[in-house]
């Protein structure tokens, strides 16, 4: 089942262009974060994985495909987290319904303009990377003691 | 927090109707940001007497209440994108995310840390100490440092997100000031070893 492809006001995704300063700034914010620092974070670990798989010794490589594996999470998670930005200025659809219900106002920003959909903040993402990167630390600490 | 709840105190009772009837956008002066092309527009114009519940009463004065509005949503809260709320929110995952960068250098500074005292201990042959038995207990410490700072970077960004919904933000000063000391203590400590054991 397909489906339907999120329109941008009313229009394709390719003919999107920001309105003013205002909603490129929106715009900047989310590139920062998501293809600015998950990325970064992404890639340093990508780094050190190869780093520890081809400049260290043999007995380091379970350790280098640990890094390995955490890179490729944060990877995904760029994406999943990006998409709730590439759709922040699309149409809603009826699934947004609910979003829009359960919207809280935020203290000083009630009468300040309001750009697109409802923010939906990045806890949940924030607990699996947290629990992610933990469980990498304490691997690797078990592996360094059993090695 | 307190001197805000004096003015939320007079519209407590209204939200609660709002929220347990579940009209709530009905209910709101800006109802017409229902989902459409037109809610891009600017809303500054919309008028913003004080009796007005929604605007007036930006949060839950108290802790309950502030749980029972986000229960179904408790890690990611939903917010209305209005000024700098997105802006301010990706800027607090932003800073977190440093912070899982700090954690991730620290944790590799340990696993290099084993690796080049090994190294060092198989070429230095140093009389004095021995680089090896430091090597591994040393990595550790280093690796528990950077998941202290993941559990901090995680209790900075939840503290973050509930005070800037309330409209404040909370500044770190001596949690940075500890983390820089404890640092600075283990460079020492590892400065020390490597000093000791060079022949002399």
């Amino acid at each position: 089942m397909e489906t339907p492809r999120p329109t941008y006001r009313g229009h394709r995704k390719q003919s999107f262009c920001a309105e003013d300063l205002q909603e490129m700034n929106e715009l900047r914010a989310r590139h920062r974060t998501f293809d600015g620092a998950y990325r970064r974070t992404a890639l340093a670990n990508l780094g050190y994985a190869l780093t520890v798989l081809r400049l260290f010794d043999m007995r380091f490589y379970k350790i280098g495909i640990l890094y390995l594996v955490l890179s490729a999470f944060l990877f995904l998670f760029e994406y999943i987290r990006g998409a709730s930005a590439r759709h922040a200025f699309s149409d809603s659809s009826e699934s947004d319904a609910k979003l829009w219900e359960l919207a809280q106002p935020t203290k000083g920003q009630e009468n300040a303009r309001e750009f697109g959909k409802p923010f939906v903040t990045a806890g949940a993402s924030v607990l699996i990377v947290a629990g992610l990167v933990a469980a990498t630390e304490i691997c690797v600490i078990v592996l360094i003691f059993t090695m | 927090m307190q001197r805000d709840q004096n003015s939320d105190r007079t519209t407590r009772s209204s939200l609660d109707e709002q929220h347990s009837t579940d009209t709530y956008i009905d209910a709101s002066p800006t109802a017409d940001r229902q989902p459409s092309a037109e809610s891009q527009l600017p809303q500054c114009s919309a008028p913003n007497p004080a009796p007005c519940p929604k605007t007036s009463d930006s949060e839950p004065p108290s802790p309950s209440r502030f749980k029972s509005l986000i229960a179904p949503f408790k890690l990611s809260l939903v917010l209305e994108n209005k000024g700098n709320v997105a802006r301010d929110h990706l800027a607090s995952e932003r800073t977190y995310l440093a912070y899982v960068r700090t954690s991730l250098a620290c944790s590799s500074a340990g696993v290099a840390l084993v690796q080049l005292f090994t190294l060092s201990a198989n070429t230095l042959n140093t009389p004095g100490i021995n680089l090896e038995q430091w090597a591994r207990p040393l990595g550790a410490v280093i690796i528990l440092l950077g998941l202290l700072v993941l559990i901090y970077g995680v209790v900075r960004y939840f503290t973050t997100q509930a005070a800037l919904i309330r409209g404040y933000y909370p500044i770190a000063r001596n949690s940075l000031t500890g983390l820089a000391f404890v640092l600075g203590t283990i460079i020492g400590v590892v400065f020390g070893i490597l000093v000791a054991g060079t022949k002399y």
